[in-house]
């Protein structure tokens, strides 16, 4: 299993992107990639080759589950494992994009100090599918 | 009758009288012809005489003969006099009084009807019979107006031997004496209570058919209609001739019945005085109001009012859905703030003096206190709206019991109390939400961790209720003061805590029990005496007495 390093991460609201970059690369070492909406995200993919989706799901212009599905869609020769993160707790939202595929949904406002290990964890589990 | 004998009589008097004087001409006529002197009597004058004597004397003898019959005919009473007297004496209470009021005669009826022998009451003043002072001095103006001649009636509440009042119709007739004096009275009283109370029952009927909630007496059985009004009647659409026909079983569906009668449980079991709980029943959701009334011949009824509160749902959803549009808002900056509180205060960012650090775990406690807030309206939404997910599976309360226990001993150790599990030899099985119950548990553990002494323990423990498991958790707490009790498990209801004022708490807890509790069929409820604790307990039905169901998850 190959180590995480990568993350690309996607939210609208600074302040969160802020929080999480301190999480992510202070706290955890990862190489995080942050963007404020899908567009410049989805732009950017390519040269980043991120190994991993870190997305907000409520975003204006482009959604997270609609920025996933272009990723899925304009390069259907890589799996990149997504996790999502939302301030709206839908139980029905969270179960619709697991049956989807998404690695996980972690509920705002999420415990920094954690929040690199939840990431580790569902790589590994993810891995542990893969086979 | 006996007033036309009696005119008969006065007409024949006159007659009599007319003979008499007729009689007394002729003996006077021929007493002074026989007596006067004189050579010659004329013959024609005394056979005048004679005559007009044996007229007299013949009709006098006829007439004595004619007024020896009257007379017994007047005494005698006749076959229909007594069936007048048995009328009266069936329909009236009668009395005769003394010129003191004092009682000299009753009649059966009267006797029968206060429940008095008649020893009881010769000689006893008939005021003394008549209730309230208003009464009393009525009865006296009658017994002025009878002495004066003139007949007196109205209604008056004369009191039985038993002390019950007994309203009735009195007519009193005055009697004078020979003397043309007072000499007493007669009473005559009409017993008009089942005309009145009958009345009284027409015009309450009519008030409560004019209300716009249900009501509803029943067997606390067999669960038979004894009564219902019309508000209850159009929501069944049971027809109004005869409800007793109707069983309130016929209003539900077998679970909406089971969870109707487990509602009723602790007042059938004669534990509470009365029960009130909301229903979602097929019409629509209600609030029933239900107490019990224990009938003369031992039976019991319950009556039940029930409340359409459909509109007050819809009211309380709107205002749930506005509030919620805004929690919603709410979990994104506080991502930020507690974030970036939680980065601050684990050291990630560098090490704090103490001061600020102190200041640090302010902030972040009452942002944490802010979330609990904002989740608890969300959650309680989604109760409300049907949005939350209940997925049932068999539980067992003794792992639901240790678990709860475990996962909420931080918070029972910052209260400075301890949870008490007690242990329970056989499985509790229950189908439940597993996480739904959890939320259940530790709000019922956290409220009473709060309201407990320090050093005290809170008891966890489950009961087997025949149909259901009782899971009640027991506190030593001051209990819960009565003005409390009917608006306890309301939103936004907070009892001030004699202690750790510090720890968040959002009104809304007792709340989301109640509805997690019901939409699984349940109920919730609590027993407190101020200064000695509560316990609050819900009840759910056991797992084994469940029919199998294909139903994996359940959406209220």
């Amino acid at each position: 299993m190959p180590e995480l390093k990568t993350i690309l991460h996607v939210d609208d609201d600074e302040d969160i992107l802020e929080i999480a970059k301190l999480s992510l690369e202070v706290v955890d070492n990862f190489e995080l990639y942050q963007f404020n909406s899908g567009a410049a995200a989805l732009e950017a993919f390519d040269s980043i080759a991120p190994q991993l989706l870190l997305l907000d799901v409520m975003m204006p212009a482009m959604t997270g589950p609609e920025l996933w599905q272009r990723v899925k869609q304009d390069y259907a020769d890589r799996t990149v494992p997504t996790i999502f993160m939302t301030a709206k707790a839908e139980e029905a939202t969270s179960r619709d994009l697991i049956t989807a595929g998404a690695l996980e949904v972690i509920t705002k406002p999420f415990d920094p100090m954690s929040l690199g290990g939840q990431v580790r964890d569902a790589w590994t589990q993810w891995h542990a599918r893969q086979g | 009758m006996k007033q036309v004998l009696e005119k008969q009589v006065k007409a024949r008097a006159g007659f009599a009288v007319a003979l008499s004087v007729l009689s007394a001409a002729a003996i006077a006529y021929g007493a002074v012809h026989y007596l006067s002197p004189g050579p010659q009597h004329d013959p024609v004058m005394v056979l005048i005489s004679l005559i007009l004597l044996a007229a007299a004397l013949s009709a006098s003898v006829v007439n004595a003969v004619w007024f020896k019959k009257a007379s017994k005919r007047l005494r005698t009473p006749s076959p229909n006099h007594h069936a007048y007297h048995d009328a009266l004496d069936e329909h009236a209470m009668v009395c005769v009084a003394d010129r003191d009021g004092r009682i000299t005669s009753i009649n059966t009826t009267f006797a029968n009807t206060l429940g008095f022998t008649p020893d009881d009451l010769i000689g006893r003043k008939h005021s003394d019979l008549v209730q309230g002072s208003r009464a009393a001095e009525a009865y006296e103006g009658a017994l002025n107006d009878a002495s004066s001649g003139e007949v007196w009636s109205g209604t008056q509440e004369l009191s039985s031997k038993s002390g019950s009042r007994i309203r009735v119709l009195t007519t009193v007739m005055p009697r004078i004496s020979k003397d043309g004096g007072r000499d007493g009275a007669i009473f005559v009283h009409t017993d008009v209570s089942a005309a009145m109370a009958s009345g009284a029952e027409i015009g309450r009927n009519a008030v409560v058919d004019a209300l716009r909630d249900g009501i509803v007496v029943y067997d606390a059985h067999t669960f038979k209609l004894i009564y219902a009004n019309d508000a209850f009647l159009r929501r069944t659409g049971w027809s109004a001739d005869d409800p007793a026909e109707q069983s309130l079983t016929n209003m539900f569906i077998e679970t909406e019945l089971k969870t109707f009668q487990r509602y009723l449980d602790p007042l059938l079991k004669r534990e509470v005085s009365h029960v009130l709980f909301e229903f979602e029943h097929d019409s629509g959701p209600v609030e029933v109001l239900t107490h019990a009334v224990e009938e003369i011949d031992g039976a019991r009824s319950l009556v039940s009012v029930v409340r359409d509160i459909t509109e007050r749902k819809r009211d309380e959803h709107l205002k749930l859905s506005s509030v919620s549009t805004v929690s919603h808002e709410l979990r994104t900056p506080l991502t930020s703030i507690k974030g970036a509180l939680r980065l601050i205060e684990s050291g990630a960012m560098g090490s704090l003096n103490p001061e600020v650090s102190k200041l640090i775990n302010v902030a972040h406690r009452n942002s944490d206190r802010l979330l609990a807030i904002v989740n608890d309206i969300l959650t309680l939404e989604k109760l409300h709206s049907g949005d939350l997910m209940i997925s049932p599976e068999d539980v067992d309360l003794r792992a639901l019991l240790n678990d709860a226990a475990e996962s909420n001993a931080p918070f029972a150790a910052e209260c400075h109390v301890r949870f008490v599990v007690e242990t329970m030899p056989e499985p509790a099985l229950v189908r439940a939400d597993p996480h739904r119950l959890m939320q259940v548990m530790s709000n019922l553990l956290s409220n009473a961790a709060k309201f407990s002494p320090e050093g005290a323990g809170v008891v966890l423990r489950i009961s087997d209720r025949g149909s259901c498991w009782r899971v009640s958790v027991e506190d030593d707490g001051p209990g819960i003061p009565d003005h409390a009790h009917e608006t306890l498990f309301d939103s936004f209801i907070q009892i001030d805590s004699p202690k750790n004022k510090s720890i968040p708490s959002t009104g809304l807890g007792l709340t989301i029990c109640r509805e997690i509790v019901q939409r699984h069929g349940g109920r919730i409820a609590f027993e407190t005496e101020e200064g000695c604790g509560s316990t609050f307990y819900f009840e759910l039905e056991k797992a084994s007495l469940t029919k199998p169901r294909s139903m994996t998850t359940a959406v209220a």
